[in-house]
């Protein structure tokens, strides 16, 4: 992302508003400069303004004239560029095993940095959530040494206060959800003017504006969801940890909070670490920089170990085809296919995934979903 | 930010800066409870300043306190439900030096003036007494009436004194003695009538105690030597007579001898008329609603004597009900102030103790630690019931749990994890703070008294007023300890017990 001001004027232009909006934002928080954060501020309400009233409706040319302008404002002040990474926690051979013997956490390793995502996937009751709490400071450790390299002989107050985690279950909030967030902010630090100011851009930032006057109660679990991550990023941690974030979100939701963490956490105004536990390894594997899998307590995966190391390829894939034709297609022997009850999938050593498609359609046989898991963990499911 | 109902838009704007700039400052909500509690005592105030325009009345003043009491629970568990709302400890906020002791002196605050506002009913009812009657001329009326009664009714009234003569002996060691010894007169202190009385023969026994208590009631006493008293009683004129109405008067109320002397010795025909419109219009003064038990109280009968007779005629009942309901009004707080103060401070001080352990512990570790005490509380009166133990074995058992509770607490800074049992010794340990020089002041008096009591000790007797002192430091020192600890060992401590990861 060497010039963030012409990608996102490359989405205005191709009518890529909304990530056009968040972008910016984001680009000018990188700024520094709270009036240019104000500007935008205001120019995104315009946008969900539009948006929120007549569907189709048409953005006037003022409204991409103001944000050329602040785009090239932004640009003059050198926002964009990009933080070098720096060391934020490593874990060397951490092992956890709860008192009543029912399961046990076996010894990992594992570092992240500053701008990086860490994906932590697994099945439900593998140690996804115990290995984040021990990270998080939440759980004591049996073994093995976790180190945060950017605070020096911290206690554990400190930490938590360097680390966020938002657990699956979010625990209520009371009261209106825009105070908890003043109060978030101010407890961070962030005092007066800019505590007005901060809240109201994380609120355009994640689009929560029109819900900001409602209560816990009134809204739905995705959007809790979205202001608790609002109210965490308010806090200024160094590093995210997130308990299945993507749990109550839809699709498209998913989609949108992903990137939006991604953003963040690579932009200079609060470089963070993330690292999240879901489910839905696609769209972890997507944003992750690196992805560990955890069965029954063992890592048996790392996708940073993986490199060079894979000696096969593999592809699942979904079709009405009989699993005869598939044999013959590829010749007995060539390929190991399995099913799954709703997707085959064939690994190879001697075809790529390329290669393998290509066949696949020279033959004529429909193919309604394709995916190379190659380097994903779908393959030890 | 939030409209709050009720609230004025200065203090809107105040929460709002408080919000923005003061997070654990806004979280006490100390300014809208100041707000709402001085809007409540303002208007309890007025209401009360009406209501309690009749200081003869009988006071309802405990009915009153229990229905503010309740009102202010019902603030209490209100403000709790949104102090409980935002915790800067427990998000792991930014947090300065000095922000521990800073919340306790808000919950203080907020909790006192919550408190505070149940006295608000008998502080008005006493500001109204005193307003409507002032300490002199309640005493000058009682008098009043007193010696317009006797000028009334001196037909009925008795006028011979009454005569003890007593022998001071030492009833201990001679407990049948009898003696006769015959006066000299220059010891008469007072020459009404004594020589008459030379010739009794009838003795009451009198030991040193007895005399001097006899001494100071007497009206008129004759020594005839160091062991022989005539006492002489006078007829009793006074039949209004106050507790304690002229303490705070120049004025002092007569005694039955002083009216003996000024209006019946030398009684002179008063104006009837005048003086009965005089007793009409003191009666409305004084005379309170107070139903009468028995019947139609002021229908004399035949065999009434004469200070029943005066009662029933002038309404002597309803009036001194009404002067005792004005002197005890205008008085309670003179007489009562360190025992409201007490119950201020202490309920202030012990709710204001469990909001602070409880916005720093965990819910189930704060009500563990309830459960523990009321436990050990119960443990330890069986164990005192079973051996019989006395004062100084409860104190100990105190001082014991004590140091077990800090050894406890403090054992926090040792551990690298959380444990329920370091939470619950911490929560008492703070809790049990502020009492301990309380508790060792008390120790010390019981292991005093119990000295005296060892056969062969010379009884020193104990001035009452030294041991209030020293229980009074005590309380102080307490309190102070546990000011002085609140930042630099309490917060600590639970900084660390909180934060730390869980087993």
């Amino acid at each position: 992302m060497n010039n963030p001001a012409a990608e996102i004027s490359s989405y205005l232009k191709h009518g890529d508003y909304s990530v056009a909006v968040r972008r910016t934002l984001d680009l000018c928080l990188d700024s520094g400069n709270d009036v240019l954060i104000e500007k935008a501020i205001g120019w995104s309400r315009q946008y969900h303004a539009i948006e929120l009233g007549e569907a189709g409706k048409a953005l006037p040319a003022v409204f991409s004239e103001e944000a050329e302008k602040i785009l090239q404002e932004a640009s003059a002040t050198g926002a964009g560029s990009v933080e070098q990474h720096k060391h934020l926690i490593s874990a060397e051979n951490i092992s956890k095993k709860y008192n009543n013997g029912s399961f046990s956490l076996k010894p990992i390793n594992l570092s992240v940095d500053t701008g990086d995502v860490l994906g932590v996937v697994g099945e439900n009751g593998n140690g996804k959530t115990t290995l984040l709490r021990c990270l998080a400071g939440q759980l004591g450790l049996n073994n093995g040494v976790i180190r945060y390299h950017l605070l020096e002989n911290p206690d554990a107050y400190a930490i938590k206060n360097h680390i966020a985690f938002i657990p699956q279950r979010i625990p209520k909030w009371y009261g209106m959800l825009k105070d908890n967030l003043h109060f978030s902010a101010a407890i961070a630090g962030i005092n007066g003017d800019k505590n007005n100011l901060m809240v109201d851009f994380m609120l355009e930032r994640l689009n929560l504006s029109s819900y900001a006057h409602l209560t816990w109660d009134q809204i739905s679990s995705g959007y809790r969801t979205r202001f608790e991550i609002a109210r965490i990023l308010l806090q200024k941690p160094r590093l995210l940890i997130l308990d299945e974030p993507l749990a109550n979100l839809d699709i498209n939701a998913q989609q949108t909070i992903l990137t939006d963490l991604i953003f963040m956490a690579k932009g200079i105004h609060n470089p963070m670490g993330i690292i999240l536990s879901s489910q839905q390894l696609h769209e972890v594997e997507k944003v992750a920089d690196s992805v560990i899998f955890i069965k029954q307590g063992n890592c048996i995966y790392k996708s940073s170990d993986a490199e060079g190391k894979i000696t096969s390829n593999a592809v699942e894939f979904e079709t009405k085809a009989e699993r005869e034709s598939i044999i013959r297609l590829f010749g007995e022997g060539n390929i190991e296919l399995q099913f799954n009850g709703g997707f085959y999938t064939i690994i190879s050593a001697t075809l790529s995934s390329q290669e393998i498609i290509g066949k696949l359609i020279d033959a004529k046989i429909p193919v309604t979903y394709f995916r190379d898991i190659t380097y994903s963990t779908k393959r030890f499911f | 930010m939030s409209k709050r109902p009720l609230v004025p838009s200065f203090l809107q704007k105040l929460d709002d800066k408080l919000l923005r700039n003061k997070p654990g400052a806004w979280a006490t909500r100390v300014h809208l409870v100041i707000y709402f509690v001085a809007a409540f005592a303002l208007l309890l105030f007025v209401f009360c300043y009406a209501v309690f325009f009749d200081a003869k009345q009988y006071s309802r003043i405990e009915s009153w306190n229990v229905f503010v009491g309740l009102i202010a629970f019902i603030g209490f568990v209100f403000w709790l439900i949104f102090l409980l709302r935002f915790n800067v400890f427990k998000r792991y906020g930014n947090w300065s030096a000095m922000d521990g002791l800073r919340d306790f002196a808000l919950y203080f605050i907020s909790i006192g003036a919550m408190v505070a506002v149940c006295f608000v009913p008998s502080a008005v009812e006493t500001m109204r007494a005193n307003q409507q009657f002032g300490n002199e001329e309640i005493v000058k009326d009682i008098n009043e009436l007193n010696i317009n009664a006797c000028r009334l009714e001196y037909n009925i009234l008795p006028l011979e004194w009454t005569v003890d003569t007593c022998k001071l002996v030492d009833k201990a060691r001679f407990p049948q003695a009898v003696d006769v010894v015959v006066p000299t007169p220059d010891t008469v202190i007072d020459s009404v009538r004594a020589e008459e009385e030379y010739n009794r023969i009838r003795y009451t026994y009198l030991d040193t105690a007895e005399l001097r208590s006899k001494l100071e009631i007497a009206d008129s006493v004759l020594k005839l030597n160091d062991s022989l008293y005539v006492f002489y009683q006078c007829p009793n004129y006074r039949f209004i007579s106050s507790y304690n109405a002229d303490d705070y008067s120049a004025v002092k109320m007569f005694s039955s001898a002083d009216i003996y002397n000024s209006t019946v010795k030398n009684y002179k025909k008063p104006d009837r008329s005048a003086l009965m419109k005089r007793m009409v219009e003191l009666q409305a003064k004084y005379a309170s609603n107070s139903p009468y038990y028995y019947g139609e109280y002021n229908t004399i009968d035949e065999n009434d004597n004469y200070e029943t007779r005066i009662n029933k005629t002038y309404d002597f009942t309803r009036i001194g009900n009404g002067i005792d309901n004005a002197v005890r009004k205008k008085q309670a707080w003179i007489e009562d102030w360190p025992m409201y103060l007490r119950i201020f401070y202490y309920t202030t001080l012990l709710l204001t103790m469990l909001v602070f352990i409880f916005r720093h512990s965990t819910v189930k570790t704060f009500f563990l630690s309830v459960l523990a005490a009321l436990l050990l509380a119960i443990l330890t009166g069986l164990l005192m019931v079973v051996s019989q133990g006395d004062e100084i074995s409860a104190l100990s058992f105190m001082i014991v749990y004590y140091v077990v509770f800090a050894v406890l607490g403090l054992s926090i800074f040792k551990t690298g994890v959380r444990k329920a049992v370091q939470g619950i010794g911490l929560n008492l340990f703070l809790f049990a703070t502020p009492f301990v020089p309380l508790i060792f002041v008390a120790l010390n008096e019981a292991m005093q008294y119990n000295r005296y009591s060892e056969p062969l000790r010379v009884y020193e007797e104990r001035d009452p007023a030294q041991t209030a002192l020293y229980f009074l430091i005590a309380e102080i020192a307490g309190s102070v300890i546990l000011v002085i600890l609140i930042q630099p060992l309490f917060k600590k401590l639970y900084r660390k017990w909180y934060s730390a990861p869980e087993e």
